[in-house]
């Protein structure tokens, strides 16, 4: 998960082993911003692409900012290039194929995450972003404050601050009667 | 201890001192405890839920990711430094020094990445916006930087959901610019913007382009951009924001053009963009943007599309060039900001007016905007249902009706803070939204539904009363009857929109991960050709199905009669005996090629329907819907037609409702009601405009009607004036007296029938319908006699009061003649009153409507 094992990897290693690690991070972390699956795969196929030419000139220390930080600009690039809408409320639910050996419980779990993307699509940009890189892109305090190029005390504060607005949401929509979420799709 | 902590701690952020230290300052206080193992939890719960592993390359892009080189290595590795939080915050002061140590390494320990991510940031750079800078371009007016900081502060607006174009203001080239050899700038004159589709990210983006005095120009062919006007066109790559800065004299147009080919219109749509209209306070601003893409995409603009003015009075005009067909046009005043997608924004007063005259306007809430908007939408103008005197018409027949695409279509114009269209309120449609708690008939009852008729007090005219007739349809397990499913598609042009085809895509695979063995899904497209893109294939091939849908793209034109004829061959190839036979139509509505006169569909599709085969209509995407088109196609082809504004409506269709929408139980349903003279003066049905039949049509076999589905409620309505109340209350309609006979009315005064015995009855009305099997050609009847009832409102039923309340909230949205002294608080206490247990919440959802359709009843009268 973190950046230590990568360090004595020789660079075709590193890639492949960059490549392991963040493949579905990255994915997830491009899906949220483009809404389509696809369309994420392109993005991140894109920035791994990136990766191999530009892996002599980074900082190995620092490769999962790095990601991030192209992935990022790279789905704003594509989705601008497609013309996509930014919040795809109705496009992220059901674009991903059912892992899942039951499709109720997969809808379930799709229905609870597309929610919460929602969610997090409400908080401030700097929080969002923060939100993102933490849970959708696992990545650590450092890293994330490296991709955001901001301070780790920063960091934790927008983290926390998100998590705590993310959970006053949450536990609100939980309370409300099932009718009470309708809004939250159209708003 | 600071609340960070905790959730630094929560998520194992911390070195194991801190983390030492943050616990056992946890052990002394159980409610810090519960509040960070919450906290824990929670954060557990987002990792776990957010984690899709699904989300991930397909084994063959990994592959060739795999055998991907790199290049040679490679700079030494840094030590990594840990970063401490906790000592960050530590009061003790020798804490505190290596706090600043701490923080010195990793600030330290930052630099060597900055170059990495200013690398990464390359690609951005070139989809910067440029605005060129005053100074060096004399002929640019004064307030560009102003309007420049504002282009930046609407950037910055948009930016809470999405966007990372940044501003820097290079210097204007003094010469005409000619950028990425594509870009023609003339300070003179028009402004041609031109190149091969392939080119024009690489053209416009960065491009300063300014032009000066008035100007028009157009361009030859597909991909282009025009700009016409007396300001500054700045174009950024592929969002196409557009900024004209001002000051802009009297009038100023500007237009951009762009086609579905070029790189500007990408997927052909133009939610993504920016439009952005600066003014000089002073100034009025009267430009208009055009945006054209396919000429009907402009009307999609996204749902919550913001349009922030600021400026002086409104002054906007219609233009529309006269040699193109009608487009939707945007005209607005002041400063504008068209946002896409974005609901939470606020406009900065740039130019310290005071806030009052700020000025936000909602896409399509002003009058001439929403004309514009809606240009391209159709619907039947609906004349209401008006009293009618029981002496003169004893008798109301009506076709049932469960379509239920209008309250979609409300709702989805009330989330777009908009007032729906009256013609697009169809109240019997918005009362049979609602699935309701009442049961149906036994199982074992011959008829395949129940009936049933309450009366209470009228809640808009309390001395009138309200009969409600309910039907509610037999639940039929879908899973009893196989079915042959045929997936019509529209895929034209028009469908190319994130909420069409995108959304059809998933409604059809909610519904194919339905299918089991024994069913049969094909589906057929149709755009400027048809074609059978899936042909019949056992439900349980779910995969191959769903990769069928999924390679779905939109283009062309739209022949759809070519696509029903296809597809109803196809179910009639595929037909299953006793199942369910389908055609699902997937459109926008639009058929622009082969027969599109809707009484030819209507022909067609009546013919089809003979087969046996039912229809269903799912109709998508706004701005160019045609909901007329549709309705009628549903309605000739023993059908239904839902409207589909998002995900959950696909799956309260498509999942939910599936049974009712998929199995129809009893077809041709009619209704006729004979009023008893000496109880009612007259009636009023509520809604069912379109549906109205003769009253010969009752007992006609051969005369088409609704269908009920599965589990389906429909819900009828009349208002009854009582005939005890004395006349003159309601509105006569006087017709002159005969000239040449005297014995058959009409006549001012109706002549007085002889009553039956019967009539002296406590009766009010027998209500008697008809239906057919669903394979059946002869029909049944049933007659409810209906004994007078003098129940106050407040004595009704839940369901009764609910159906009044969405048909009051019809009749506010329609400013019915009708609507008495009906309130919105009426309506919403008759509406919480009904509420029920909701359990599928769409009733809920309704009393939100409620309160935003009064909040813009309220400001927009």
């Amino acid at each position: 998960m973190r950046g230590e094992h990568m360090l004595m990897a020789e660079p075709d290693t590193l890639f492949l082993e960059t490549l392991q690690r963040y493949e579905r991070p990255l994915i997830r972390y491009a899906h949220g911003y483009t809404g389509d699956v696809e369309e994420a795969r392109d993005v991140v196929q894109d920035v791994f692409l990136k990766l191999s030419q530009n892996l002599h000139s980074l900082d190995h220390e620092r490769l999962a900012p790095w990601l991030f930080t192209v992935c990022r600009n790279r789905a704003l690039d594509h989705q601008r290039k497609h013309h996509r809408l930014i919040v795809m409320e109705t496009e992220t639910l059901d674009r991903e194929m059912s892992a899942s050996p039951s499709p109720e419980e997969a809808l379930d779990k799709r229905e609870t995450a597309r929610r919460l993307r929602q969610l997090i699509d409400t908080l401030p940009a700097r929080q969002q972003e923060a939100v993102r890189l933490k849970f959708i892109a696992e990545l650590d305090y450092q890293e994330i404050s490296a991709a955001m190029k901001t301070s780790i005390g920063n960091v934790g504060y927008l983290i926390h601050h998100g998590v705590a607005a993310l959970r006053t949401k949450w536990l609100a929509l939980e309370n409300e009667a099932p009718a009470e979420r309708a809004p939250l799709v159209a708003a | 201890m600071k609340p960070e902590h905790i959730t630094a701690w929560a998520l194992n952020e911390l070195s194991p001192e801190e983390r030492e230290r943050i616990e056992s300052a946890l052990r002394d206080d159980p409610q810090a405890v519960r509040a960070a193992d919450e906290t824990k939890e929670f954060c557990n719960f987002l990792l776990t839920e957010l984690r899709d592993e699904s989300l991930a390359f397909t084994p063959e892009q990994r592959q060739r990711l795999q055998k991907t080189e790199t290049a040679p290595p490679v700079a030494p590795a840094v030590k990594p430094v840990r970063w401490s939080f906790v000592s960050r915050f530590a009061p003790i002061a020798t804490a505190a020094a290596c706090a600043v140590l701490g923080l010195f390494l990793v600030m330290k320990s930052s630099e060597p990445a900055v170059p990495a991510v200013a690398a990464a940031e390359e690609s951005e750079l070139r989809y910067q916006v440029r605005l060129p800078e005053m100074r060096e371009a004399p002929s640019v007016p004064a307030p560009l930087v102003a309007s420049a900081q504002t282009q930046d502060a609407s950037w910055f607006m948009r930016g809470t959901g999405s966007s990372s174009v940044t501003l820097d203001m290079p210097s204007l080239p003094s010469k005409p610019a000619t950028l990425a050899d594509q870009l023609i700038n003339s300070n003179a004159g028009a402004l041609i913007v031109n190149g091969p589709p392939s080119n024009l990210p690489s053209t416009v983006v960065g491009t300063d382009v300014t032009f000066g005095k008035s100007g028009a120009s157009t361009l030859p062919s597909s991909n282009l951009i025009v700009a016409a006007g007396t300001s500054s066109l700045t174009l950024s790559g592929n969002t196409s924001s557009v900024a004209f800065p001002s000051p802009i004299r009297s009038e100023a147009v500007g237009s951009v053009t762009t086609s579905t080919t070029g790189a500007l219109s990408g997927s052909g749509s133009l939610t993504s963009n920016s439009i952005t209209l600066n003014a000089d306070s002073t100034a009025v601003l009267a430009a208009l943007v055009e945006l054209r893409v396919n000429e009907k995409l402009a009307a999609d603009l996204p749902v919550g599309t913001t349009i922030t003015a600021i400026g002086d009075s409104p002054a906007s005009r219609p233009l529309s060039p006269a040699s193109t067909p009608p487009a939707p046009i945007n005209t607005a005043v002041g400063l504008v900001v068209v946002n896409s997608g974005q609901t939470e924004m606020l406009m900065r007063d740039e130019k310290g007016k005071p806030e009052s005259e700020v000025r936000t306007l909602v896409v399509g809430a002003e009058g001439g905007f929403l004309k514009d908007r809606l240009a391209n939408e159709s619907y039947t103008a609906i004349v209401e249902n008006q009293l009618k005197e029981v002496l003169r018409e004893p008798l109301s027949t009506l076709s049932i009706d469960v379509d239920t695409a209008s309250y979609a279509n409300v709702r989805r114009f009330l989330n777009q803070n908009t007032i729906p269209p009256k013609d697009a309120v169809r109240i019997e449609e918005l009362v049979n939204y609602f699935p309701t708690s009442e049961a149906g008939p036994a199982a074992d009852a011959e008829v395949p539904f129940a009936a049933r008729v309450e009366v209470a007090a009228c809640p808009w005219q309390p001395k009138h009363k309200l009969a409600r007739i309910a039907i509610k349809g037999r639940e039929v397990e879908m899973g009893s009857k196989a079915s042959n499913l045929v997936f019509l598609v529209d895929v034209s042009g028009s469908m190319n929109s994130p909420q069409k085809l995108p959304l059809v895509q998933q409604s059809l695979r909610m519904l194919a991960e339905q299918m089991g063995e024994g069913d049969s899904v094909s589906m057929v497209t149709y755009a400027s050709g048809t074609q059978v893109v899936l042909p019949p294939t056992n439900g349980e091939k779910r995969a191959e199905i769903i990769a069928a849908i999924e390679r779905l793209r939109a283009g062309g034109s739209t022949n759809g009669a070519g696509g029903l004829q296809l597809a109803y061959e196809q179910a009639v190839a595929g037909f299953i005996k006793g199942g369910i036979n389908r055609v699902i139509l997937c459109t926008d509505g639009d058929f622009n090629v082969g027969i599109s006169q809707p009484a030819e569909l209507e022909k067609v599709i009546a013919q089809k329907a003979k087969s046996g085969v039912f229809l269903s209509v799912l109709g998508f995407g706004s701005g160019n819907l045609k909901d007329r088109t549709m309705e009628t196609l549903a309605d000739k082809g023993n059908g239904n037609y839902a409207y589909i504004d998002g995900l959950a409506e696909a799956r309260k269709v498509l999942v939910e409702q599936m049974n009712g929408t998929l199995v129809t139980i009893a077809k041709d349903v009619k209704i006729q009601i004979e009023f008893n003279p000496a109880m009612v003066r007259s009636y009023r049905l509520i809604g069912y405009e379109n549906r109205l039949l003769a009253k010969e049509d009752f007992n006609d076999d051969t005369k088409d009607a609704g269908e009920i589905g599965s589990g389906h409620s429909v819900v009828a309505l009349y208002e009854l004036v009582p005939a005890s109340l004395p006349p003159g209350n309601e509105p006569h309609i006087l017709v002159d007296t005969l000239k040449y006979q005297t014995l058959a009315s009409p006549a001012p005064e109706p002549v007085t029938p002889k009553l039956t015995p019967t009539a002296q009855s406590d009766e009010l009305m027998t209500v008697k319908l008809r239906y057919k099997q669903p394979d059946g050609d002869t029909s049944e009847k049933i007659e409810l006699p209906v004994p007078d009832s003098d129940k106050p409102l407040a004595k009704a039923s839940g369901e009764f009061k609910f159906s009044a309340a969405v048909a009051g909230f019809g009749l506010l949205l329609r400013d019915s003649a009708y609507k008495g002294g009906l309130n919105w608080e009426t309506v919403r206490r008759l509406a919480l009153d009904g509420k029920g247990s909701d359990k599928l919440g769409y009733r809920g959802e309704f009393l939100q409507l409620i309160d935003k359709a009064r909040g813009l009843k309220s400001t927009h009268p």
